[in-house]
């Protein structure tokens, strides 16, 4: 039973103001100093004052990487430190998409929405240079997260595909549908595959697909289901694939058709109660006979209350009815990036003593 | 017939950058609010430009569909984040734990002269209940709050979003209730349930009942007859492809007793550029077929 993250962490400010050029407070310069010393980790703070936005940001994923050990999980990254984030990064490094504005995901939390113009293509890989500089500095097992095509589709407009089947005369909802599949099918081939194959070649052994608008449309898991096993086909990696804040029982069947895929790592403890309501939807996954790792939400992400390792315990015994111990990898819900990094230790480092007191409750390794 | 929005307005990138550093401590609660009725006055102005009537304010204050509902009215509390449909946005579910009536404090949701709030079907399907052991129960009280709001409101036009009309079954019995609801705002002022989302053939039991004003949803749903006055939601409202006007013409065309003609859904689903675009749309659509 192993603990992993699931990518993200916060960008510090001291980085976030160091990257645009603007001045740091004491308060930064306090926070920086705080985890370096805590972290044991060198800085020469001169570089603070000339413009070095790629060494602060190498520093800030240096220091997330020592932040993820030293909360003694087994698997690790850089907590997304060398990329801006999951949708518009990688967006950048292709053609075929051009970016329209904002728009709101929950409360005042936003993201910058892109539509596809023309069929998209790779400009080259984007994630080697996080996982090599992953590898340099650390001992553990790493786990490279990638966006998945059907994340990356869902979460565009389309004013391509869709043009173009309803010049053929479709009506409205068939186009949407014809045209999604076709997007899907060639962010699979001509985006994610190559970017896969780039990693495996680098040397990445573990690669997870970020896909947390899996569920968004019931009807629309099989399209990702087919998409995965034509860009996963042959690739010499372990891969999981990361689903969140969705209906789970849309997944079951369809996933037990992935045929390259050894885990899917999903979010429970946002929908949990002290009844352990959040993880009964496991009991179906047990009917399916679903028998592969199952990366195990123990920690909400969106929340500053830091679960006690006893909760955290509570929640893998409770899940251990339904999936063998010796399959469960536990990892908070998602990636940790809406808390601040003293928030995000504590509620890891509480995952991971949780996590060994379930161990020794089920007398697993 | 005159163009109208029906939800929650993208909003502006002004009003983006004071949420984000109002949520990040950089700025004054006087210049948040500043920053937000500004915006609300930008809508409201390209509304009357465009002619668009009833106007609403964007909803702006309003960090999902039920969260003024859960600020409001005594028996909720704020429950897990929960993807809002088949959208990338997320509302906080409302969780019933008591007996739901309205307290106070909703007119500061409310200061365009239509107010849009979720009907009974869809709260109750949207809702986590753990109170009530008669979900009928359940969706009057929660009518009779609405209608305490309206009532305090004063405003004129009221919108009931059923969204949840088209991917649930409802019974025979949870029609009827909208229908009572629908049939009380009606005695206040002008009522429409809209129906959006997917296909809206729920409407004809409405109708049946007597809901003689219903919006319907012919981007994402197949066209449905009714007998009744209609809001049109013909524009999307979740892609950026803009549609023809030759195209839009003739769906409203389809249809005898049109009143209003809308974008499908929650223009909150666009940038605010993309949104508007769409509202000059509405507007010379409208003018045509006038």
């Amino acid at each position: 039973m192993k603990t992993q993250e699931i990518g993200s962490l916060a960008k510090p400010n001291w980085r976030v103001k160091h990257l645009r050029g603007l001045s740091l407070n004491e308060e930064d310069i306090a926070e920086l100093r705080y985890w370096n010393g805590l972290l044991n980790v060198d800085f020469d703070y001169r570089l603070l004052e000339s413009r070095s936005p790629d060494k602060i940001a190498k520093h800030s994923a240096l220091l997330a990487i020592r932040l993820l050990e030293m909360a003694g999980l087994d698997v690790v990254f850089d907590g997304e430190q060398l990329r801006g984030e999951m949708y518009e990064y990688p967006l950048r490094h292709l053609s075929g998409f051009a970016f329209r504005g904002v728009v709101r995901s929950f409360d005042n939390k936003y993201y910058r929405k892109a539509s596809c113009v023309s069929k998209p293509k790779l400009l080259e890989p984007y994630h080697i240079e996080e996982y090599l500089f992953t590898r340099q500095n650390t001992s553990k097992e790493i786990k490279v997260p990638v966006t998945g095509p059907y994340t990356l589709a869902e979460w565009s407009y389309d004013e391509y595909y869709t043009r173009k089947y309803l010049d053929l005369g479709l009506g409205h909802r068939e186009a949407k549908l014809k045209a999604k599949e076709e997007l899907v099918m060639d962010l699979a081939r001509e985006v994610i595959r190559p970017n896969l194959e780039a990693l495996v070649n680098a040397g990445a052994r573990i690669i997870q697909v970020d896909e947390p608008a899996l569920t968004t449309k019931p009807n629309e898991v099989p399209m990702f289901v087919e998409a995965f096993n034509e860009m996963s086909s042959g690739l010499d990696c372990k891969l999981v694939v990361h689903v969140c804040y969705g209906d789970y029982s849309l997944l079951l069947p369809h996933v037990l058709n992935l045929k390259n895929c050894s885990q899917l790592a999903l979010e429970f403890a946002n929908r949990d109660d002290e009844n352990r309501t959040g993880y009964r939807v496991l009991g179906l996954f047990k009917e399916y006979l679903y028998e592969r790792e199952l990366g195990l939400g123990v920690v909400d992400v969106h929340s500053d209350y830091i679960e006690s390792p006893e909760l955290v315990k509570n929640r893998i015994i409770y899940a251990s009815r339904f999936i063998e111990p010796d399959k469960i990898y536990v990892n908070p819900d998602c990636g940790l990036r809406t808390r601040t990094w003293r928030v995000a230790y504590q509620k890891l480092r509480n995952m991971v003593l949780g996590a060994k007191l379930a161990k020794e409750e089920l007398e697993v390794d | 017939m005159k163009p109208t929005l029906v939800g929650i307005h993208s909003r502006p990138d002004a009003l983006i950058e004071a949420t984000r550093d109002f949520d990040r401590g950089r700025l004054s609660r006087e210049d948040f609010l500043k920053a937000l009725k500004n915006a609300e006055e930008m809508l409201i102005k390209e509304q009357a430009d465009l002619g668009f009537s009833p106007t609403v304010d964007g909803m702006y204050n309003w960090q999902d569909l039920f969260r003024p509902l859960v600020e409001t009215f005594n028996g909720l509390a704020l429950g897990p984040l929960t993807r809002f449909f088949d959208n990338n946005t997320f509302y906080k579910k409302p969780l019933i734990i008591n007996k739901i009536s309205y307290r106070s404090g909703f007119k500061k949701y409310v200061k365009g002269s239509k107010l849009v709030i979720p009907g009974p079907y869809t709260f109750l399907k949207l809702s986590s209940n753990n109170f009530y052991e008669d979900e009928l129960e359940l969706m009057r009280d929660y009518s009779n709050s609405i209608y305490e709001v309206v009532k305090e409101l004063g405003v004129k036009h009221v919108q009931l979003n059923e969204p949840s009309l088209t991917c649930a079954e409802p019974e025979d019995c949870h029609l009827d209730l909208i229908a009572e609801a629908f049939k009380r705002l009606r005695s206040v002022g002008e009522a429409v349930v809209h129906i959006y989302f997917g296909d809206c053939d729920k409407a004809l039991g409405l109708q049946e009942r007597g809901v003689d004003f219903i919006g319907i949803d012919v981007v994402e749903g197949q066209p449905v007859e009714l007998d009744t006055k209609i809001l049109l939601g013909v524009v999307d409202s979740r892609n950026t492809l803009l549609e023809s006007p030759e195209h839009l013409i003739r769906m409203v065309e389809k249809f005898d007793d049109v009143v209003y003609i809308a974008p499908n859904c929650d223009m909150e689903f666009l940038p605010y550029e993309y949104a508007l675009r769409k509202m000059k749309l509405l507007s010379i659509v409208a003018g045509e077929t006038r």
